[in-house]
């Protein structure tokens, strides 16, 4: 049991190098950092939850159906167009028709019209769509209420259990359809939430190959043989670059082809659900299921942001020493990833500080992480200069790292992390 | 043309100086040796040459090329073996002697040229056909050394050709070297075995501390220090 012990004891003393303890401490450091942003993020979900009324009836039962929604903890707001065009944000309006309470009173199912207006797909915004919908118990309650009390004939139970139709429809990115609110938030959930999990592995896989390749190369000295060869510096870095780039694309073609055809999974199980009123065919109308050309700026941008990537972790690898520091090397860049990654998972990035705003935009990877959502919305402005920023980024670390290519330093330069080393 | 000049070579590392200046020269068709203890300044000294370090101060020329102006011509010229070096384990040698051919030699005919003769110089037939990453130490020394002279550099700078290999190989080595030197080509080599290089060099230079202690061909240090051999020799005026 003392030899176990003695073994257990070197194995930790081994593993236990500032290589591993490194990455991790700056992980924890990461999410801490997450933590307290969340923690400032204004109020807390199942607060309550604004809607926009447009109260076309204004008669007695109209009244307390209004009345009703505050009841749920639904903040009114009575519209007036230009209230509704400067909320910044989700909508939701809620449309009570002219005829209203008539219909009712004669014993009739009367319809009121509920439609979510996606302007920031960030994750509050959409939860607090979804709270709206609270609206639809609220109505047919109240309804339900004021016919008992005007004593409506027994024998009416099921219009009495569903006395109002509540009829749906989302408007995003310019464009309106009829679909069940609930089903395509979900959809449009699983959209921008799945997206970066591959922009993530991607960027993450990429990126270690790179700095890998490069200190492997330092390790085995055949960077040495390349570098006595009459090769030129710089065709050395662009051929690492495009070799490299050539793999990512391999890699993102595949996560992709694997994407679309579980978002076709996913869109395809929303489908009999919402059959009854609308059938899968109005969220390609919404643009909300991407077309081949939305792909296509996703990918862009996520290529965009691989090549960033990449030109980074060219330059981490020089500064790793070999292959064992090349973990430690990629830190830096994982913790850019994982914070541009996470945030906007957590937090509506729309309605964050500017600070954290800049922060985020200025790290390259968030432009690729946000792609599709802007995509979904049709900001295709907004991509495009991410796109070009990315691309900025990724000149300029490819020149650096072709700068330290045509000198010495390729071979000089690295993390000094004796530092951290305990005296052997 | 002397196919390589030094003079007043001084090398820093930050604080460290490496290489305190100093000056040699190598002839057309001449093996010449630096030797000296681990640390003394003889892989800064070699990469120095092979243009992948620049020097802190001092000259130096290839064929007449001076390294600081063009270093990209004198790498047409020269060829170098790193210390400890492997090579991409993935590929079987052959494919590595193709690729590093391609490298080196831009007509395809004497590319194919450069690869035979490195496979013949390499020694290591038939498992030319197998992975590197299968090879041992020796197998892997000869395949590099072999690369390192296929495109006929007219200089050749080899860092501890035969450390690690076993005697049978380091006498290969050694008369692969020789034979080379005879056709013409120039050798820069170093090494921390004192035995081995009075049969590999013409001349050799005693180094430590970033200096050079000595330097002459091996017969002429024995002579002169009255030792028998190159380690006597060290011995003495390291004291
Ligand atoms: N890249 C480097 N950075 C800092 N110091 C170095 C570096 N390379 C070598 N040195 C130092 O320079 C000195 C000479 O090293 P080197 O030329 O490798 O000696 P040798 O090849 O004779 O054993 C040693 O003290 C070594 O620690
Ligand atoms: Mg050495």
């Amino acid at each position: 049991m003392r030899k176990f012990f003695l073994l257990v004891g070197k194995e930790v003393r081994e593993l236990a190098t500032p290589q591993v303890i490194v990455p991790m401490v700056a992980v924890m450091i990461v999410f801490t950092l997450i933590g307290k942003i969340l923690s400032k993020q204004g109020r807390p979900l199942g607060a309550s939850q604004a809607i926009l009324v447009q109260d076309r009836d204004n008669s007695p039962l109209s009244g307390r159906v209004v009345a009703g929604l505050g009841a749920a903890r639904l903040e009114v707001f009575l519209m007036e167009a230009a209230i509704a065009a400067e909320r910044p944000g989700n909508l939701a309006v809620l449309v009570i028709p002219a005829g209203f309470g008539e219909r009712i009173g004669r014993g009739e199912r009367a319809e009121v019209e509920l439609v979510a207006v996606l302007r920031d797909l960030g994750p509050r915004a959409l939860a607090s769509v979804a709270q709206s919908m609270r609206a639809e118990r609220s109505i047919k309650e109240s309804v339900s209420l004021f016919l008992l009390e005007r004593k409506a004939s027994v024998k009416d139970v099921p219009f009495l259990r569903e006395p109002v139709v509540l009829k749906e429809a989302v408007a995003i990115g310019g464009a309106f359809e009829r679909v069940p609110i609930a089903q395509t938030l979900l959809f449009v959930q699983s959209q921008i939430y799945l997206f970066p999990v591959v922009i993530f592995m991607v960027i993450l896989l990429s990126a270690q190959m790179v700095v890998l390749s490069v200190a492997a190369e330092k390790e085995n000295k055949t960077l040495e043989i390349l570098l006595s060869s009459p090769i030129g510096r710089r065709t050395l870095v662009v051929a690492k670059l495009s070799a490299s780039a050539l793999v990512a694309l391999g890699f993102t073609a595949a996560y992709m082809v694997g994407m679309r055809s579980f978002m076709g999974a996913v869109s395809g199980q929303l489908a009999p659900a919402a059959a009854v009123s609308a059938p899968y065919v109005p969220l390609a109308k919404l643009g909300l299921a991407l077309s081949l050309p939305g792909y296509a700026l996703i990918a862009m941008s996520v290529m965009a942001g691989i090549l960033c990537a990449l030109s980074v972790a060219i330059v981490l690898g020089i500064l790793a020493d070999d292959v064992k520091s090349a973990h430690a090397a990629t830190t830096p860049l994982m913790l850019l990833l994982m914070f541009s990654y996470l945030l906007p998972l957590l937090v509506d990035t729309r309605a964050s500080p500017a600070a954290l705003r800049a922060l985020l935009w200025a790290i390259p990877f968030t432009h690729a992480f946000l792609a599709p959502q802007h995509v979904l919305l049709k900001e295709y402005g907004a991509v495009g200069l991410g796109i070009l920023y990315q691309a900025g980024v990724f000149l300029a670390f490819a020149a650096l790292a072709s700068r330290l290519f045509s000198g010495e330093s390729v071979l000089t330069l690295r993390w000094n992390l004796r530092f951290w080393k305990p005296r052997a | 043309m002397k196919a390589l000049r030094v003079v007043d070579l001084v090398k820093r590392y930050g604080d460290l100086e490496a290489v305190k200046g100093i000056g040699f020269e190598v002839s057309e068709g001449e093996v010449f040796a630096l030797v000296g203890p681990n640390g003394a300044g003889k892989s800064t000294t070699l990469k120095i040459c092979a243009t992948i370090l620049e020097a802190s101060s001092g000259t130096l020329e290839v064929f007449g090329l001076d390294l600081r102006r063009d270093a990209a011509k004198a790498r047409s010229l020269l060829s170098y073996l790193p210390e400890e070096a492997g090579a991409y384990r993935h590929l079987t040698g052959l494919q590595y002697l193709r690729f590093m051919a391609g490298i080196f030699v831009d007509d395809g005919d004497r590319a194919k040229a450069c690869v035979e003769e490195a496979a013949r110089l390499s020694g290591l037939g038939p498992r030319l056909e197998d992975r590197i990453k299968t090879y041992s130490k020796g197998m892997t020394r000869k395949l590099l050394l072999a690369r390192t002279v296929m495109a006929r550099p007219r200089l050749a700078i080899l860092d501890e050709p035969t450390s690690g290999l076993d005697v049978l190989n380091a006498v290969e080595v050694r008369g692969l070297v020789r034979a080379l030197a005879a056709g013409g080509m120039s050798f820069l080599v170093s090494s921390h075995n004192m035995l081995e290089v009075e049969f590999l060099s013409d001349r050799v230079a005693i180094l430590a501390g970033g200096r050079i202690l000595d330097c002459d061909t091996a017969a002429g240090l024995k002579r002169r220090h009255s030792a028998a051999n190159l380690e006597e020799v060290f011995v003495r005026i390291a004291r």
